[in-house]
């Protein structure tokens, strides 16, 4: 369905001087490879996560696909279309939901937006209305559809976000980070909602995230890419067992405790009272916590995935 | 097909509601710009009889008229394309199969009826309150063309300056020279042919004129004959801005590289 081959893009950046007049006339520009040649395939009713560092590569990948960018070489076709022509039987099978902004209209209502896509799409009333209640019901969220989108929380307004941008029924759907900025608890309803909407409508998703929890929960193929390249491209357990085989145990002290009475329990990373935090191996997890529990008095503890960006790094 | 544009329409008359005082604070700056023009034309004609070939009556006329056309002909809400565009938020309108400048047409025609419908009641305090001599329209049908033709050309321009912002994020200079050359160059405060008449030939050939001084000299009934030129130059400027305003559009889209956005 999707088809991606030797897909490169280059951008063009100002590169600013110190001297104003040539900043204006004589403009000097670097070039800047976010994509290198990437080549996949991704099949019908597929969720599969793209992740790497800030500048990787993966928002160019979704908006390539999405038809935003034109790419500078390579092949990309969608069901026969190419996505930068942007024909109308191609964008109406897709939606773009973006976690950093959104489509709503500020000052009214959801509805409102809700209606215009509406109109946009040429979606039946009927439709219209079944799929609004429908997604209401999944995010839970029935009321806040007439509430004024400035008077939501970040949460609810991921939640009208994604209704807004799944009225048409969309058989692709591009999720670029759409948890990002929302507190845990809206995070966990968007990826609850983005599980149970993928397994009951069967649509093909595409999600770039930062946090390695958004694709763990939700990804079973996993497509690592960092500086323009796909470093990895499978499934999911195998590149966290590979690669991921590291935990993070942070700690908040009751009392201020010598560094080196510290590191003598694990690898310390970072102290600075009240909190130290320890990379503990996998296997040793439960272990090194019974010590730091007999060893240290804490008021709390916590265990942390490794970055995303520290398992990319472990990839070269 | 032109429901989705029906819909944009009420959208944007609801997102205006939203922000009631912005705009009757905006229209206040406006009349009072009327009636500062209107008194200052007022205060030259305690002295003379005419200006150029202009009576006293014919060039208020012309304020008040120019006053009503400038606005319509005006009212636009392209300048948010650039911000949508910087911001990125610009994408969620690539990637909906409507088209961008009907999007805009729609738009901007609430910002043009808002603005006229003011307009109208400002331009009736001061013919009401200050007798003023308002000459009854004259060639409507050759005023409504010229009109259309403004229309169509402050729309492309207007997108023109907007798409600026593919290139650079400094969009805000282009449309301030823009702005400025309409204060002088489009008839906002006396009609253009008052003018030296070899500047007057020059001013003719560029576009400004046609965004609402040739409409308003139509109807205050100051064209000198037939005006087969002045039709045909206004018809080459709405082709042209057309044009280049689409194959601008079709390469900001080719070569924006959204970096960062």
């Amino acid at each position: 369905m999707i088809s991606v081959n030797n897909l490169s893009k280059v951008y063009k950046v100002h590169q600013r001087r110190s001297n104003l007049l040539a900043d204006i006339f004589f403009r000097k520009y670097k070039e800047i490879v976010a994509l290198d040649k990437v080549s996949f395939s991704i099949g019908e009713n597929e969720l599969v996560g793209f992740i790497g560092p800030n500048g990787a590569g993966k928002t160019t990948t979704l908006k390539i696909l999405s038809g935003v960018l034109y790419p500078s070489s390579g092949n990309v076709n969608i069901w026969g279309f190419y996505p930068f022509d942007k024909k109308p039987d191609f964008l109406k099978q897709i939606a773009f939901i973006m976690g950093q902004r959104n489509q709503l209209v500020w000052d009214l209502p959801a509805i409102d937006t809700f209606k215009l896509n509406q109109a946009v799409y040429e979606v039946p009333e009927n439709e219209f209305k079944k799929t609004v209640g429908e997604l209401s019901e999944l995010l839970d969220c029935r009321d806040l559809v007439y509430k004024p989108v400035k008077t939501l929380s970040m949460g609810e307004r991921m939640k009208m976000e994604l209704i807004a941008a799944l009225i048409h029924q969309p058989k692709i759907i591009f999720l670029d980070e759409p948890t990002i900025g929302l507190d845990i608890f809206s995070q966990e309803a968007v990826r609850n909602f983005i599980k149970r909407y993928q397994q009951e409508f069967k649509k093909t998703i595409i999600l770039t995230s930062h946090y390695l929890e958004d694709v763990k929960r939700l990804a079973k193929r996993l497509i690592v890419i960092d500086k323009g390249k796909i470093l990895h491209d499978g499934n999911l357990k195998d590149i966290l067992a590979k690669f991921s085989n590291e935990k993070f145990v942070s700690i908040i002290l009751e009392k201020e405790i010598d560094e080196t009475e510290l590191s003598d329990i694990g690898q310390l990373v970072s102290y600075k009272f009240p909190k130290a935090v320890f990379k503990v191996k996998k296997n040793q997890l439960a272990e090194k916590i019974s010590v730091i529990s007999k060893k240290i008095p804490f008021a709390d503890l916590n265990i942390e995935e490794e970055r995303i960006e520290e398992v990319v790094k472990k990839m070269f | 097909m032109f429901k989705k544009y029906q819909l944009v329409f009420s959208t944007t008359v609801k997102e205006y509601f939203a922000y009631r005082l912005n705009f009757v604070l905006w229209r206040l700056r406006m009349f009072i710009y009327l009636a500062s023009t209107y008194f200052f034309w007022q205060a030259v004609f305690e002295k003379n009889i005419t200006f150029g070939h202009y009576d006293k009556s014919a060039i208020l006329s012309y304020i008040l008229y120019v006053s009503l056309i400038s606005n319509f002909v005006f009212g636009t809400r392209t300048s948010d394309i650039a911000a949508e565009i910087n911001d990125g938020s610009i994408i969620n309108w690539l990637l909906k199969p409507i088209s961008f400048f009907r999007l805009y047409m729609a738009k901007d025609l609430v910002d043009k009826i808002m603005n006229i419908a003011f307009s109208l009641f400002e331009v009736w305090l001061i013919v009401y309150f200050f007798k003023a001599p308002l000459i009854a329209p004259k060639n409507i049908l050759l005023a409504s063309l010229f009109f259309i033709n403004g229309l169509a050309i402050s729309f492309y321009v207007n997108m023109m300056l907007s798409f600026i912002g593919f290139w650079t994020t400094e969009v805000w200079a282009p449309r301030f020279v823009f702005m400025i050359m309409v204060l002088f160059a489009a008839g906002t405060y006396f009609p253009l042919d008052i003018l030296p008449p070899l500047l007057y030939k020059i001013m003719i050939m560029t576009p400004f004129p046609y965004l609402f001084f040739m409409t308003t000299r139509t109807l205050v009934g100051r064209t000198d004959g037939f005006v087969l030129f002045e039709v045909l130059i206004s018809f080459f400027w709405v082709i042209a801005c057309f044009f280049l305003a689409k194959r601008i559009w079709k390469k900001g889209n080719k070569s924006f590289s959204f970096w960062g956005r």
